[in-house]
């Protein structure tokens, strides 16, 4: 009866993600090799929504450097691709350029194209909307 | 140890029986590079199909660690798939070419690099096929790298479901289920 309470058991959103982030923490804690910056990045996603944005910086700092330390450079190129939409949604639009140029320079050194084209367009719409700040506005305005 | 009990002739059965247990709590990254030499000492000794479950097994530590650029990476398996054409097993091919359209999908959308020959759900439809987990495992990798949110979670619960699903790193899953949970209303990407 018990197991077929706990089989029912239907979790939130919010508690799936904190099983799914234990769990890494087991893999990381066993390989840390190979899950300490998935951890690392679950961490700066989860902390970036429940809005403790110096907690999700260091998180994603923490993440880029432990993936870059490991070698998993694809790997580094999502954290900084994540940390770039983080800076962005953040309203930092120099931090996410200089987060979206090393995602970039990361997917380009894994030899993906497709994501490399993906960032380009995010590093494209970042400097139109600078030069759409720069420029003089009408005189009809 | 191998070399000092005189093992050389069991080194690839040696590696992949450790690589595909305990071998997964060490970096990917070593583990490519050992199953390469496996693959390499089991073809010498006439172990083809050791040394092509090396291969695989290699071919999947190497993508999910970086180890190599991917351009590399598939040659590396093309040079595989060549091979094949001398030591012939369907199963083989299956998993080779399986991770040669993930690769060319990761490099450009198979645009460029793509081939004809691939795996299709047809293949994998009778759900007792031991390629079903492989064919989930791969449409999960690719969906998520690919930015696609809703087919990437539908993979991940496929593949869950599965009975005994073991060749792959459960926790790999885990992340990319993580990945996609809570937060993806404010990114439509990966």
């Amino acid at each position: 009866m018990i197991d077929m309470l706990k089989k029912r058991r239907v979790y939130s959103r919010s508690e799936q993600v904190d099983l799914l982030i234990e769990s890494m923490r087991t893999a990381a804690s066993h390989a840390g090799a190979n899950f300490k910056h998935k951890l690392e990045l679950l961490e700066a996603e989860q902390f970036g929504v429940d809005n403790y944005p110096q907690k999700a910086m260091a998180a994603y700092d923490a993440a880029i450097a432990s993936a870059k330390e490991a070698k998993f450079i694809h790997e580094q190129g999502l954290a900084c691709e994540k940390a770039g939409f983080y800076y962005k949604r953040m309203k930092d639009m120099q931090k996410s350029w200089q987060y979206f140029k090393q995602a970039r320079e990361c997917y380009e050194e894994w030899g993906s194209s497709f994501k490399v084209e993906f960032v380009q367009r995010e590093l494209d719409r970042l400097q139109q909307q600078q030069n759409e700040q720069l420029q003089p506005r009408s005189i009809y305005w | 140890m191998s070399e000092s009990m005189n093992l050389i002739d069991q080194m690839a059965d040696l590696q992949l029986n450790y690589y595909q247990g305990p071998g997964h709590l060490e970096s990917f990254q070593s583990g490519a590079k050992k199953l390469r030499e496996a693959f390499a000492s089991g073809l010498t000794i006439g172990n083809a199909n050791t040394a092509f479950y090396c291969a695989i097994q290699g071919t999947w530590f190497s993508l999910a660690s970086g180890e190599k650029d991917l351009t590399s990476l598939l040659k590396q398996i093309d040079y595989y798939l060549h091979l094949l054409g001398t030591y012939k097993s369907e199963m083989t091919k299956y998993y080779l070419l399986c991770f040669r359209e993930t690769i060319s999908i990761l490099i450009d959308k198979g645009e460029a690099t793509g081939i004809d020959d691939k795996l299709t759900q047809e293949d994998v439809s009778n759900p007792d096929n031991k390629l079903l987990e492989l064919f989930y495992f791969h449409q999960t990798f690719r969906n998520f790298w690919l930015g696609y949110t809703e087919r990437c979670q539908h993979y991940v619960k496929l593949f869950l479901e599965l009975k005994q699903p073991r060749y792959y790193d459960m926790y790999i899953f885990k992340f990319y289920q993580g990945k996609f949970s809570r937060w993806n209303l404010f990114s439509n990407t990966v």
